[in-house]
C-alpha cells in the first residue's frame, strides 16, 4: 500500500485524526502563512456548501423539533406522551411497518428478477423492457392509485368486464400501488449493480462445475449483497413516508404517513403533526444511516482488470426470465395506460367514446399550475446543479476539516419524508422574523424546498462522478500553475457537465411529479401541477385528474427526450438519465 | 536550481510516511528517490511540490523559504505516473495550460509549444486528444506539459511505470536527454533500480521513511552501507562475518565488531587464485545459466559445529562449461571486494 | 493577475443571485392586489370571480382555493405573518376557533343589514352569505347491480343489504364528514346519536378523508352510497354519472360559509371592496346560481338544482344547526369519534 496515496478512501478514524491536525494550531497557522486569495476563497468554499444546507434543511428540522415540544403548558413531552400513548398509534405503527416490509419484500424480489433479466439473460426487446421498468418514474406517484382503482376498483375495469367482485381498497391495495411506485428505483440500483460482473469469475465457477443455481449463490448474489442493501433502504424509505398512494387506495388503512396529513390539513394540530413527523423521521433515518454504515462506499468492488459479462445463450433461461418479465411490464403499461386512457374518455367509465374535454381544465387557474410546475422545475433543476455539484466538489476535492461533516449534512436529507420538509418550512419561513420570510409564497422558495427534499440524491450523482474524475488533474493543474477556480472551469466543468446535464433532469423530473413537500407551501400564484392533480381527484374530476398526470408526463418525457438527444448529439450515450 | 531539504517528516494517521529526511539537490542534477512501494518517495515529491504539506521540516530553493508557497505558485513542472493528461483538452492545450496560467501573450504560447512538442517529437499530434495518443505519447506530452512554463525544478513521480518495457526504455533515454539539453535539476521518483542506475546523476535509497542511502549510482552499487541497498540494488551475498572471509574494514569506528559483510557475485571467483588466503572451498548446489552470464549457489560448510552451512551465488561469464551439482570447488575471495555492512 | 478567476467567479456568484433575486415575490404591497383564501368549489370560485373582477376591474385578486381543513390548518401555520387579506365562503364551524377569530377584524359592509342575523358574528368579524348541506349520491347502476333498494334517510342506511356499499367523510380531516355527525349528535342527541353512528359504523366500507371523495366514489360505481353534499351530487349529475341525489328525510345537516376581513391586512381598503362586492347584487345572482343555500334574499333557484331534487323551499329539510354547539364541541366529538370508530 503506497502511503502517498492512502488519503484516496480515508476512514472515518482517519478523518477524525485529519480534523485534529488540520485545527491544531501549528499547521493553522503555518497554513494561513501561505494565505492568498485562492486559499481564503478555499476556506470559504466549504461555507458555502454548508450555509444554505443548515438553512434549508436543518433550520426547518429545529421549527419542527420545537414544534413538537411545545404544548400549551410550555415545553415538554406532552405532545409525545399524549401520541405515543394511545393504542391507535401502536397501530399506525404496525400498519405503516406491515405496509413497508411486504412492500420492500415483494419489491426487492421483483425488481431483482427484472434486472437480472435485463442484464444477465438474452431476452429480446431489452430496451424496450428497461423503459417500461422506468414509467412510474415519470408521473406523480398518484398516479399509480388512480390507475390500480380505474382497473381493479370495485366498479373498475377488471370487476366490470369479468364479473367479478373483489375490493382492491386496504392493506393489499397499498401495498401494490407502493411496489409499481417504489420499483423503478429498486430496478436502477440492481440494474446498475448487476451490469458490473467480472467474467473471470463465472468462467472460473463454470470450470469448477458449479451449476446455474450454485454460481448465483456463490457468485452473483454475493457480489450485488450491497445493492439488495442499498435498494433495500431505498425502498424502505420510500415506502414509509409516502402518503399519496395509501390516501387514494388505503381505505381505512391508516399509516404514520397519511396520520401527519390528518392531524396537519384535517384537524390543523400542527403539534401533533409534528411529534408523528420526527417519529416517522427516526426509522427512517435509521434506515439511512444503517445502510450507510453498512456498505460505508464499498459499492465498487470490481477489480479494473474485469472482464465484462458474456452471457451464454440459454433459451431455457431465456423463457423462465421473458415469461416472468413480460407480466411485470404489462401490469406497469396497463396501469399507466388505464390513466392515459381514462383522460381521452368522455365519462369513465360509463361513457368510453374519444373526448378531449377534459384536456379543457375547469379549475381556477387552468392549466396555469403545470406552468409554475415548469418553472419550479427549471429553477430547482439550476439550483440543484449549483448545490449538488458545488458539495460534491468541496466534499471531494477541498479536504478540510469540515469534509466528515459536511458530507453528512448533504446526505442527511435523504432521511427527511418530504411532508415533514415541507411542514418545517412553514414553520420556519413564515413567520415576519425570519430573515428569509419574503421567500415565503414564491416559486423559488417550492423549488428550494424540491432541491433540498432530493439532495441526498443529487449530490449522490455527482459526488460518484466527481470520485472518477482523477484527483491527480487538479493535482497536475495546481503544479502547473492554475488557481482552482481555473481548474474548475477549464478542466472540471468540461468533464463533469454531462453529469450535470443528469443532476438537472433528475431535478426537474422529481420537481415535476412530488407532492409531498410543496402541499403545505403552496399559495394562490403559486399552485403546481402536481397539487392541481389531487385537488381534481379529490373534487372528483377523476378524467380531469388524469389529464392532467398526462400533461405531467408529456412534460417529463418530452424533457427526458431533449436531453437524451443533447446528450447524445455530444457523444455521451452512457450516462444515465432517469434516476 | 539548488534544493534544500531538511529535516522532513511527516504521518498519515498514525504511520510515520517521512522521518526528518534531509537533502540537498545541486543544480543541473538528476536525482532519483529509490525504494520499495511504500518507502515514503513518493510523499516525500508530492511535499516538494507543495502537493502535501510537512508536519515538519523546512525546503529552501536557492535559499528561499518554500514552506508557505502554495502548489501553483512554486514554479515546478511535475509528470505523473498516471500521466494526468487533461481528457478534454488536445495535446498542444495541454501543453499550453500552465502558459495561459501564466498570461504569456498567445504567440508566445504557440510558439512555446510548438517548440516543446517538437522536443518530444511530437509535432504531428498536436490537434489530438489524450485517448488518441498511446502511453508513451501520453507521457512525452505530459513531460512537454511540465516543461512548458521553464519550471525551476523538474518532479517526475514514477513516470515510466505505466509502460511497456520497450517504451519505458526509450522513454528512459528521452527524459535523460531532455534533462541534460535543458540542464534542469530532477527529481525522479522510481522503484526500479535499473532505471534509477541508468538515469540518475545521484541516488537516494529510501526505505520506510527514511534515507538509508545517497550517492552516485556506481558508488552506491560498489560501496553499499546497509544490507538493505545491498540487497535492493543488484544482487550480493549478506553473510555473516565469519573468520574464513578476509576483508579490509573500512569502518572507522576502532574496536567495533562488524556483524555482517557483503560480496557482491561477481566478486566470487571460482578456481582460479593462487593465493592461500581468502581461498576455501564449496559445493555446487545449483547451476542456472543465463547465456552470457551463469550464476552458480555454493555450499559452504560451516567449520564451527554450531553454524548453519552458508549458501553463496557466484556469477561467472560466458556458459560455465563443466559446472555440476556436487562438485566440490575452490572459492576465493579479493579482500577489497568486502563490505562491511550494518543491519537493516 | 491571479485575482480575475476569483473576480470571475464572484461575478458568476452575483450573477446568479440576482436571477434568483428576480424570482422573487415583490415584498412591497401593491396597490390594487389582494390575496382571498377560499374553501368554495373550484368551479364556483372561477364562476364567481370572474364576476368580481368584471365588477372590480382595477382589483387583482390573488385567489387560493383549498378544502375546509386544509385552509384551516394552512392559516394556524401562517398566523404569525398571514399571507391574505380576506377569508371568503369559509366553514363557520372553522371560522369561530377562537385562534381564527382573533385574526379577524370587525367590519360591516355594505348591505350588510341584507343577511339575517343569525347568519353573522354579533361583533361583526364574519357573516355568511351561502352554504352547504348533507346529501346521499347513489348510484342507480350499481342499486340494480346488487338489487338494493333507493335509501331515502340515514336510517335507511342501517340495513343489512347496505354492509359494504356506504362510504362517508373522516370528520376528523373533512369539514363535510364533521358536519354530518354533528347533525346527527345534534338532531338525535349525543346518547342516541353515537348508538346510530355505530350502528352505521358496522355497514361503512370506508371512512374517506375528504368531503367530496364519497360521492366521486359513488359516483364511479365503487360504492352504492356516498354519503357527501348537495352540491356535489348536483354537479356529478349534471357530468352525467348514472346517481340520484338523495336528501336524508331526517333533515340534512348543513354548513354556512363565512367571510371575513383579516387584521393582517396590507390592503384594507381594496379588502373591504372586495367584501362589499360579496353582498353586492351581481354577487348574489351568482350565489343563486351555484349555491343551495344563500343567506341573502333576492334570487332564484337554478332548474338544474331542483331537477337533481332539491326542494325548491330548502328550509324544510335543512337540519337547524348549532354551530356555536359544534365548533366548541369539535375536538371532543373528535377524540370521541376517533376513539370509538376510526379504523
Amino acid at each position: 500500500m503506497a502511503l502517498s496515496r492512502q488519503e484516496d478512501e480515508p476512514s472515518p478514524r482517519l478523518l477524525f485524526r485529519r480534523m485534529l491536525t488540520m485545527i491544531s494550531p501549528a499547521v493553522f497557522v503555518r497554513k494561513m502563512k501561505g494565505a492568498d486569495g485562492e486559499a481564503l476563497l478555499r476556506g470559504l468554499m466549504p461555507l458555502l456548501v454548508a450555509l444554505p444546507l443548515v438553512l434549508f434543511v436543518l433550520y426547518p428540522m429545529v421549527h419542527i423539533l420545537g414544534r413538537s415540544f411545545q404544548t400549551p403548558e410550555g415545553a415538554g413531552f406532552g405532545n409525545y406522551i399524549s401520541v405515543m400513548g394511545t393504542s391507535r398509534f401502536l397501530g399506525l405503527v404496525y400498519n405503516s411497518f406491515a405496509v413497508t416490509l411486504m412492500t420492500t419484500g415483494i419489491t426487492l424480489i421483483l425488481a431483482y428478477v427484472y434486472a437480472y433479466a435485463i442484464q444477465r439473460t438474452r431476452i429480446p426487446f431489452k430496451n424496450a423492457f428497461r423503459l417500461f421498468a422506468l414509467i412510474p418514474v415519470f408521473a406523480p406517484s398518484l398516479v399509480q392509485a388512480q390507475g390500480l382503482v380505474l382497473l381493479l376498483g370495485r366498479n373498475g375495469l377488471i370487476n366490470r368486464t369479468f364479473g367479478t367482485d373483489f375490493s382492491i381498497y386496504g392493506y393489499w391495495g397499498i401495498v401494490i400501488a407502493s411496489v409499481l411506485y417504489v420499483f423503478p428505483y429498486a430496478f436502477l440500483i440492481f440494474s446498475a449493480s448487476l451490469a458490473m460482473a467480472d467474467n473471470r469469475l463465472y468462467e472460473s465457477s463454470r470450470i469448477l462445475g458449479a451449476g446455474s443455481v450454485r454460481t448465483f449463490l456463490k457468485v452473483t448474489l454475493p457480489s450485488t449483497r450491497f445493492a439488495v442493501m442499498a435498494s433495500g433502504f431505498v425502498v424502505f424509505t420510500l415506502v414509509m413516508t409516502d402518503f399519496g398512494n395509501p390516501m387514494v387506495i388505503g381505505g381505512d388503512y391508516s399509516v404514520l404517513a397519511t396520520e401527519v396529513y390528518n392531524q396537519v390539513i384535517g384537524q390543523a394540530n400542527f403539534e401533533m403533526g409534528a411529534v408523528i413527523g420526527m417519529v416517522l423521521l427516526l426509522p427512517v433515518a435509521l434506515a439511512v444511516a444503517l445502510e450507510k454504515w453498512l456498505t460505508g462506499g464499498r459499492n465498487m468492488e470490481i477489480s479494473d482488470r474485469a472482464q465484462p459479462l458474456r452471457i451464454q445463450p440459454h433459451l431455457p433461461r431465456d423463457l423462465a426470465f421473458g415469461s416472468l418479465v413480460l407480466p411485470m411490464a404489462s401490469v406497469i403499461i396497463a396501469v399507466v395506460g388505464v390513466v392515459i386512457f381514462a383522460s381521452f374518455t368522455h365519462l369513465w367509465p360509463y361513457r368510453m367514446e374519444f373526448s378531449l374535454r377534459h384536456y379543457n381544465f375547469d379549475v381556477q387557474n387552468g392549466i396555469a399550475p403545470l406552468w409554475n410546475s415548469i418553472y419550479i422545475g427549471l429553477m430547482a433543476a439550476g439550483i440543484g446543479v449549483i448545490a449538488a455539484g458545488l458539495g460534491a466538489w468541496v466534499t471531494e476535492r477541498c479536504r478540510t476539516f469540515m469534509d466528515g461533516p459536511l458530507y453528512f449534512l448533504c446526505i442527511a436529507p435523504a432521511a427527511i419524508p418530504g411532508m415533514v420538509l415541507g411542514l418545517g418550512y412553514v414553520l420556519a419561513f413564515n413567520h415576519p422574523s425570519s430573515p428569509l420570510a419574503m421567500l415565503y409564497g414564491s416559486l423559488l422558495l417550492l423549488a428550494v424546498c424540491n432541491v433540498y427534499h432530493y439532495h441526498a440524491q443529487g449530490f449522490l450523482i455527482a459526488s460518484t462522478s466527481m470520485k472518477q474524475i482523477a484527483g491527480t488533474y487538479d493535482e497536475a493543474s495546481a503544479a502547473l500553475g492554475g488557481s482552482f477556480i481555473r481548474t474548475l472551469r477549464k478542466i472540471t466543468l468540461p468533464l463533469m457537465w454531462p453529469t450535470l446535464v443528469g443532476v438537472a433532469v433528475f431535478f426537474f423530473m422529481r420537481s415535476m411529479v412530488t407532492l409531498s413537500a410543496v402541499i403545505f407551501l403552496i399559495t394562490p400564484s403559486t399552485q403546481v401541477a402536481a397539487v392541481s392533480v389531487l385537488m381534481l381527484e379529490d373534487r372528483g374530476a377523476v378524467n380531469q385528474a388524469a389529464a392532467f398526470s398526462v400533461c405531467i408526463m408529456a412534460v417529463v418525457v418530452g424533457v427526458l427526450l431533449v436531453a437524451r438527444l443533447l446528450l447524445n448529439a455530444f457523444g455521451y450515450r452512457h450516462i444515465s438519465l432517469i434516476r | 536550481m539548488s534544493l534544500e531539504i531538511r529535516k522532513i517528516s511527516k504521518s498519515f494517521g498514525g504511520v510515520k510516511a517521512l522521518d526528518d529526511v534531509s537533502l540537498s539537490v545541486e543544480t543541473g542534477e538528476m536525482i532519483c528517490f529509490l525504494g520499495p512501494s511504500g518507502c515514503g518517495k513518493t510523499t516525500l515529491l508530492r511535499i516538494i511540490a507543495g502537493l502535501e504539506y510537512p508536519d515538519g521540516g523546512s525546503m529552501y530553493l536557492d535559499g528561499r523559504d518554500l514552506s508557505s508557497l502554495p502548489a501553483r505558485k512554486r514554479n515546478f513542472g511535475v509528470v505523473f505516473q498516471s500521466y494526468s493528461l487533461f481528457p478534454n483538452l488536445s495535446a498542444a492545450a495541454n501543453v499550453a495550460y500552465g502558459l495561459e496560467c501564466r498570461r504569456w501573450p498567445g504567440e508566445k504560447i504557440r510558439k512555446r509549444v510548438e517548440e516543446m512538442l517538437a522536443l518530444v517529437h511530437l509535432g504531428d499530434h498536436a490537434r489530438k486528444l489524450p485517448h488518441q495518443l498511446s502511453g508513451g505519447q501520453q507521457q512525452r506530452v505530459a513531460l512537454a506539459r511540465a516543461l512548458a512554463p521553464e519550471p525551476s525544478l523538474l518532479l517526475l513521480d514514477e513516470p515510466l511505470s505505466a509502460l511497456d518495457a520497450q517504451v519505458r526504455e526509450e522513454l528512459q533515454e528521452e527524459i535523460r536527454r531532455v534533462q541534460q539539453h535543458l540542464k534542469i535539476t530532477t527529481i525522479m521518483v522510481t522503484h526500479d533500480q535499473e532505471e534509477a542506475l541508468s538515469m540518475a546523476d545521484r541516488v537516494m535509497v529510501m526505505k520506510d521513511g527514511t534515507v538509508m542511502q545517497t550517492g552516485p549510482p556506481m558508488d552506491i552499487y560498489k560501496r553499499p552501507e546497509n544490507s538493505f541497498v545491498a540487497r535492493f540494488i543488484g544482487k550480493m551475498n549478506v553473510l555473516p562475518a565469519q573468520k574464513e572471509i578476509p576483508f579490509q574494514s573500512h569502518v572507522a569506528a576502532e574496536g567495533s565488531r562488524p556483524r555482517i559483510i557483503g560480496i557482491r557475485p561477481e566478486d566470487v571467483q571460482i578456481a582460479c587464485c593462487g593465493r592461500e588466503e581468502g581461498t576455501f572451498s564449496g559445493v555446487v548446489d545449483q547451476v542456472v545459466r543465463l547465456g552470457n552470464l551463469t550464476r552458480v549457489s555454493l555450499r559452504v560448510e560451516s567449520t564451527g559445529g554450531r553454524e548453519k552451512d552458508l549458501l553463496i551465488l557466484s556469477e561467472l561469464q560466458g556458459m560455465g562449461e563443466g559446472l555440476e551439482v556436487g562438485a566440490s570447488l575452490p572459492l576465493c575471495i579479493q579482500p577489497e571486494n568486502v563490505r562491511v555492512l550494518e543491519w537493516h | 493577475m491571479k485575482f480575475w478567476g476569483i473576480k470571475s467567479f464572484m461575478v458568476c456568484l452575483f450573477a446568479a443571485a440576482g436571477i434568483m433575486g428576480a424570482f422573487l415575490p415583490a415584498t412591497g404591497v401593491h396597490a390594487g392586489e389582494i390575496t382571498v383564501y377560499t374553501s368554495y368549489e373550484e368551479d364556483e370560485a372561477a364562476a364567481f370571480l370572474a364576476a368580481a373582477r368584471r365588477d372590480l376591474p382595477d382589483i387583482k385578486v390573488n385567489l387560493l382555493r383549498l378544502s375546509t381543513g386544509d385552509l384551516h390548518a394552512r392559516m394556524l401555520a401562517e398566523s404569525a405573518n398571514p399571507r391574505h387579506d380576506v377569508i371568503w365562503g369559509w366553514a363557520v364551524t372553522n371560522m369561530v376557533d377562537p385562534r381564527i377569530l382573533n385574526m379577524l377584524e370587525p367590519y360591516r359592509p355594505q348591505g350588510i343589514e341584507k343577511v339575517p342575523a343569525r347568519f353573522r358574528d354579533t361583533e361583526n368579524r364574519w357573516f355568511a352569505t351561502t352554504g352547504y348541506m348533507a346529501a346521499f349520491c347513489v348510484n342507480n347502476e350499481v342499486l340494480k347491480r346488487r338489487n338494493l333498494p333507493m335509501p331515502t334517510s340515514w336510517e335507511d342506511l342501517l340495513k343489512p343489504e347496505f354492509k359494504g356499499e356506504v362510504v362517508m367523510p373522516n370528520p376528523a380531516s373533512s369539514g363535510t364528514g364533521y358536519l354530518q355527525i354533528a347533525s346527527i349528535l345534534q338532531m338525535k342527541g349525543e346518547d342516541k346519536g353515537w348508538r346510530y353512528l355505530e350502528d352505521l359504523d358496522k355497514n361503512i366500507a370506508q371512512y374517506i378523508k375528504s368531503g367530496s371523495r364519497p360521492c366521486n366514489a359513488a359516483s364511479a360505481g365503487e360504492f352504492a352510497v356516498g354519503a357527501s353534499f348537495a352540491l356535489r351530487a348536483i354537479k356529478n349529475i349534471d357530468e352525467g354519472f348514472p346517481i340520484t341525489m338523495v336528501i336524508p328525510s331526517e333533515g340534512a345537516g348543513n354548513e354556512l360559509e363565512a367571510t371575513g376581513l383579516m387584521k393582517s391586512s396590507r390592503n384594507k381598503k381594496d379588502a373591504k371592496r372586495f367584501i362589499d362586492w360579496a353582498l353586492s347584487a351581481n354577487a348574489v345572482n351568482e350565489y343563486y346560481r351555484w349555491k343551495e343555500i344563500v343567506t341573502v334574499s333576492g334570487g332564484t333557484m337554478p332548474k338544474n338544482f331542483v331537477a337533481a331534487g332539491l326542494p325548491e323551499d330548502i328550509g324544510s329539510v335543512m337540519v337547524d344547526m348549532d354551530f356555536n354547539w359544534s365548533a366548541t364541541n369539535r375536538d371532543r366529538i373528535l377524540n370521541t369519534w376517533q376513539q370509538r370508530l376510526e379504523r
